[in-house]
Parts: C-alpha cells; structure tokens; sequence
C-alpha cells in the first residue's frame, strides 16, 4: 500500500484537476437524482455543452491574462461590441459574413491594441484600463447599431453557434474522437520515451495507461452522448455541437502555447515574477502586446459564436461576461495574484458554474437563490486554492 | 447712455410682455442619449408649436443631481409648466416641491414620481402585459405556458406579469392553460432568456405549446431556444416594437410586439402641458392612487398597440419601421404589407 502511494505521488498527476473533476462528477449526479434523471440526458447535456462555449472560449485567454498578473474587466463590452458590429454589418450594411467578422477581428485588435498599450508602455494597470473599457465599449456597443437588435439568418453562418443545424453528426463525431484518442495515446508513449532518453524514472506502466485512459473516456463517453442527442423532428442525431468544437479547438491551440512555446513560457515566467523575468531578459512589453493580440482573437472567436447562437447581435450581447469569465478561471484554479493557472482548469470551472446554473433552473430555484449558490461556490472555490496550496507548499 | 438704459428697460418689458403671450415649456430629460427620447422630444414639440407655446429643455446625462439643478435652471429661464422625465422618483422630490411653491404644474412623464399637484403620464404597463397574454391566449387557447419575465429589481416585470395573470386566469382556472415553467431573466438580457427557455423546455421535454416573453429582446432569445430545436409555429409574445421583433411577426416567428408609440405619450404630454399652464384642468386625467406612497394624482394611461400580423400596417404607416427592414426575408405573398 505504501509503495502504491509513492508510485501516485510521484506519478505527477494533478490532484486538482482530479478533485475539480469529482466537484463536477458529485454536481451532476446529485442534480441528475433531484430532476428526476433529466440533468443527465442527453438533451441537458448538450445544453449545458452549448452554454458554456462563449465563457469557455474567454476563460481560457483570461488564465493567461490572469498568470501574467493583469485582468480583463472589458471582455464582455468588447465582445458585444464586436458583436454588434460583425451583425450589424451583416443586416445593415449588407456584407458577407467572412468580410463582417474580419472587420470584426480588426475593431477587437484596435481596442486590445490601445488597452494593451496603455498597460504595457504607459504603465497603467489593466484593472483601470479596462474598467475604463467595461463602460466605454458597452457604449460603443450601443452605438454601432443606435442600440436597435441586429437579426441574423445566414444558415452556413447560424451553424457557427450550434442550434438545428449545428452539429457535425455522428460520423464526423466518432472521427474526431478516434483522433483525438490516438493524439493522447502517442503524446503519452513521447513521454515515456523522452523520459527514457534522458534518464528520468518513468512512472509504471500501468499508471500512464490509467492516466491516457481516463481522458479517452472522457472523449467517448461525451460524443456518445452528443450523438445520442437526437431532435425528434430531424433524421439524424446531432453529434458534437460546433460551438464546443471551437471552444475544444481553442482550449487545444492555447495549452499547446503554453506549453511548447516561448510565448507561453515567458507569460508564466512574468506572472512569477515580473522584475526577476525583465532582469533575465524576456521582452516583457512585448510579450504583453502579444498576450493583448490573442485576447482581441479569442474575444472576436466568441463574439461570431455568441451572435451566431442567438441569431442576433444585441447591445446588451456579453452583459455581465467578465463575472462569469473571472469566476470560471477563479473557479478552474488559476491564482489572481498571478503565476499559475492551467487551460484545463478554466474548462472544468466554466462547466461548473454552467452546471450549477443550468442545474438549478431545471429544479425551478428562484434567481435570487441562483446568484447567493454561484456566488458562494467562487468563494468555496477559492478557499480551496488556498488550503490546497499551503498543503502542497506552493505560493500563494 | 441714459437711451441705452432706456432702450434695455423697453427691451426686458418687451420679453416680459411676450412670456405673458407665449408659454413656456420646459422639459428635463434625465439621460437624452437614449434614442427612444428622440422620438418623444420631436412630438412634444411639434404639439408645443401648435399651440404656439414655446420649448425648453435640459438633459441631466443621467445625473440624479444634476436634475435638480437643471429644473432649477428651467424655472429661471421662465418655464411655467414642466415635464419631467425623473431620473430617481425619490430623489427628484426636492425640485418638484419647489416648483409647486411657485405655483408650476408639473408633470410626470413615462416614470412614476409621487408629489401633490403633479400629473403623471404613461403607458399602462399592466395593459401590456394583458396585451401580450391576450394576443398569445388568441392564437393557442389550451396548451402548456412558459412565462419568460424580465429583470426581478424591475417593477415593470411585476406589473407585466399582474396583467398576465389576470387574463390567464380564467383559462388556467378551467385547466386550460397550465404554466410549465415561469423564469426571472438578469437585466432583460436576451442570451440569459435563451439559457432559461432552453432549460424549460429540457425540464418539460419540448412540451411547450406557447410562450409568453416580456419584451422584444427576450422574445429574440425565445425564438433562437426553439429555432434551435427544430420546434415551429409556436406562439410568442413581446413588447417595444423592436424592428427585429417587428420583423419576425412579419416572419411568422413571433404573435405579438405590444408598441408604445412614444410619438403619442409626447403629444398627450404636451397637450397637458397646454392646458396646464392655460389654468385649466387635463382633459381625460383621471384620479389614480396605484403608487407607492398611495397618493392620489391625475393620470392619464395610454393605450399601447398590441402590433400582429394583421395589423403591421400600422407601424409601417407612423414611420416607425421601414418598409425594407419589416419585410426583410419574407414571403411577400404571404403578408399583405409587404406586397
């Protein structure tokens, strides 16, 4: 038993990732027993999948934003602004989709550019900028458009948000997953031979197989039930909705950033410690204007998924985000004073605090209610990071 | 220098004399930037002209304390009756008791605020909401109902929902109609009537046969939640005459957008404001307690336009919508106004 221990220990395996994932295991099966069965279904599932996508997508820029030590507060004006916009070009003035949503990723880096700027050279905090924003783009958001809803019908462009039509289908759904099982499955066998090449002890065997096993699982078990989704007006199953397949695509490409490229080593190594990463080097500015670029990225991402979802652009479109987004990435681990956080983290704190909402609006709990649970649930979130690390030594 | 003084005495008489002949108007917005108070100023005005009274105005840029020193200023500038858009119906009291020391009749406009003497003018909100019901209890009699309501620190949403539950009464009394799922939404915001709708109809299955939404931009929601599970032709209300929501009754995605035509509360407001300050008492005011503090006031409630497919024509013909914009993407068969 002893011996098993040491093995686990060693085995660097993320025991908070595993305890999130039980918080989220224990939700959903308590919520699935109080509605009778209907929390677990495949409808509710694709619901909640649906969602979570738009504060899926900000929350995994916003552990980056947040480790490098600042904060977005704009996020949810800038999207509506965005949002509007791309809309508003669409309806009002005629444009094709594609042109509207790169003038769209155009205005997002403009404005991330002139926060990021004000933060990284003029020195002011991005609190302030972007509290600034907060306001100044929801008013922007209001004028685009003289506040008036932007309808949206594009059929190719309202897939982008799921809906009807939004699903890829079984077939593509089962590939998908298959390829993604074999991705986890040769990343691990890369590992153990890395290891194996430079003289590291490798974990047994028998714990990597648990350790790939458990997340291909995860792969099938969730198209299996996104397959198993069918509206009874329509011939085929829905399989996985297309706004998650962005979010997953977006979770993807910034884990791979942080952890295989210069940029996302730098943004930890100044979260860290900003003088020290300045002292050794690092293009601390410059890093930031980057950081700021990818942001105006991800936040045109969500923008597109979230008017597409709606099928309209409104000015009120991303009231209130940045709450959810902070929380989801608060929730998901990330420290707010900076330094650590990971991408996966704020994927299971986003499904969390959607589960719990969703959850409760099936058990028809008042909104007053709703707020007091989420709110308290940031906090015990929060408590835990803080026991959690002075068990395991880590900084605050 | 004697004839300069002269001439500025005969000068002040003359403005004098000509404040006797015309009256003055003065109105104090409480944020203009909102568009809709453009609509009510160009109304308010055009009847002001007709009358041959003159218009003043001030806009408190959402300040509750500035409001008090704009209507300060109104009064200054010779204002003998005010309209007053009250940003705060607590806090706007001070002013609006020193104007009736001076002996102004004052007026309250769109939003409610409790001082003796005053007169308060709007639309009926509780007719709304019987508005809405009405027209979705129209097309669906028997069925099951979602209640998609607005933001909980909103009075209105409770008003609403009094006169939903007034008309549904009879028909849930008689087990008609039966309310399967009934929803506060944050901020009138349409992505969260969207999660709740989407909720509801989980919760239910899709057994939802009608829904009734508070206003325009919750009906958007609404429509996407059931675009989104292939679920057609099922009744939704609204209200604002939003040119979306407009649009998708033409569409056939949406019964109903109750319109308060703002046009007419700025015409009824000023019609007062004539009268007013002719001395005489507002033709169609009656005596309304309903406030908080239970005053007693003279009120005049305007009927709103419950806007269907039938009669489109109607905010097509004020100039509210263009034609272009309410029949975008329809069947021009199909809707006699987009022919």
């Amino acid at each position: 038993m002893n011996m098993d221990w040491q093995t686990l220990k060693r085995a660097q395996i993320d025991w908070r990732m595993v305890l999130m994932s039980t918080v989220l295991v224990v939700i959903a099966v308590v919520f699935n027993v109080l509605s009778e069965g209907i929390f677990l279904s495949p409808e509710n599932l694709y619901n909640i999948a649906q969602q979570t996508a738009v504060v899926g997508i900000l929350a995994t820029v916003m552990v980056l934003i947040i480790v490098a030590r600042h904060i977005d507060l704009s996020v949810g004006s800038v999207m509506g602004f965005v949002g509007v916009l791309i809309a508003f070009l669409i309806y009002t003035a005629n444009w094709s989709w594609q042109a509207a949503c790169l003038m769209g990723l155009a205005a997002a880096i403009a404005v991330s550019m002139y926060q990021g700027a004000l933060t990284a050279f003029v020195g002011v905090p991005s609190f302030v900028v972007t509290l600034g924003g907060l306001m100044s783009f929801r008013g922007a958001a209001y004028l685009v458009a003289d506040g008036k809803t932007q309808p949206l019908a594009d059929p190719f462009f309202l897939k982008l948000g799921g809906g009807y039509n939004g699903g890829i289908g079984t077939t593509a759904s089962w590939i998908l997953a298959a390829l993604l099982c074999c991705g986890l499955l040769l990343a691990m066998l890369n590992k153990r031979r890395a290891k194996k090449i430079y003289g590291v002890p490798t974990n047994p065997a028998w714990v990597d197989l648990v350790l790939v096993l458990i997340p291909v699982a995860i792969v099938l078990a969730f198209v299996a039930t996104m397959n198993a989704y069918h509206i009874p007006n329509k011939d085929a199953p829905q399989g996985v909705p297309i706004p998650v397949l962005i979010w997953g695509a977006v979770a993807l490409v910034i884990s791979f950033l942080v952890h295989r490229t210069r940029f996302g080593r730098y943004i930890f190594a100044i979260g860290g410690n900003p003088d020290a990463a300045a002292l050794v080097g690092i293009p601390v500015r410059r890093v930031t204007m980057l950081l700021f670029l990818l942001l105006a990225v991800l936040i045109t991402i969500a923008a597109i998924v979230a008017i597409s979802r709606l099928n309209a652009g409104t000015n009120s479109l991303g009231n209130n985000l940045e709450l959810l987004v902070i929380a989801a990435t608060v929730i998901g681990g990330t420290a707010l004073a900076g330094g650590s956080g990971t991408i996966i983290g704020s994927v299971l704190g986003a499904l969390i605090m959607q589960c719990i909402d969703s959850g409760m609006l099936l058990l028809d709990v008042s909104i007053g209610t709703r707020y007091i649970i989420i709110g308290q649930v940031l906090i015990a979130a929060v408590v835990f990071d803080v026991a959690y690390r002075k068990w395991t030594g880590d900084a605050l | 220098m004697k004839l300069k003084r002269h001439l500025s005495a005969l000068a002040i008489a003359m403005a004098a004399g000509s404040s006797f002949a015309q009256l003055v108007v003065g109105v104090s917005y409480d944020a203009f930037q909102e568009e809709r108070w453009k609509t009510d100023e160009a109304a308010i005005k055009a009847e002001l002209a007709k009358a041959g009274a003159k218009y003043i105005m001030s806009d408190a840029g959402a300040s509750t304390e500035k409001q008090l020193s704009d209507i300060d200023g109104l009064i200054a500038k010779g204002a003998k009756v005010l309209i007053i858009l009250g940003r705060d119906k607590d806090a706007i009291l001070p002013a609006v008791n020193k104007a009736a020391q001076q002996k102004i009749p004052v007026i309250a406009y769109d939003r409610l605020f409790e001082a003796p003497g005053v007169t308060y003018i709007t639309f009926d909100n509780k007719e709304v909401g019987r508005m809405t019901a009405r027209a979705i209890l129209a097309v669906k009699p028997k069925g099951n109902y979602a209640i998609i309501k607005g933001d909980p620190g909103d009075a209105n949403a409770n008003f609403l929902r009094e006169g939903q539950a007034e008309v549904l009464a009879d028909a849930i009394k008689k087990g008609d109609v039966k309310i399967v799922g009934e929803e506060f939404t944050a901020g009138w915001n349409p992505q969260n009537a969207q999660k709740n709708m989407e909720q509801i109809l989980t919760k239910t299955g899709n057994k939802v046969d009608a829904v009734v939404a508070q206003n325009d931009g919750m009906a958007g929601g609404v429509v996407a939640a059931l675009a989104a599970k292939g679920l057609q032709g099922i009744p939704v209300s609204g209200q604002d005459g939003d040119l979306a929501a407009l649009n998708r009754v033409a569409l056939g995605t949406q019964t109903v957008s109750v319109w308060k035509n703002s046009a007419d509360l700025g015409t009824a407001a000023a019609k007062a404001a004539v009268e007013l300050g002719a001395g005489k008492a507002v033709t169609g005011a009656a005596d309304w307690a309903g406030g908080e503090k239970k005053m007693t006031l003279k009120s005049i409630f305007l009927k709103p336009i419950p806007v269907t497919k039938d009669n489109l024509d109607v905010v097509l013909k004020s100039g509210h919508i263009s034609k272009a914009a309410l029949c975008k993407g329809v069947d021009a068969s199909k809707v006699a106004v987009c022919k």
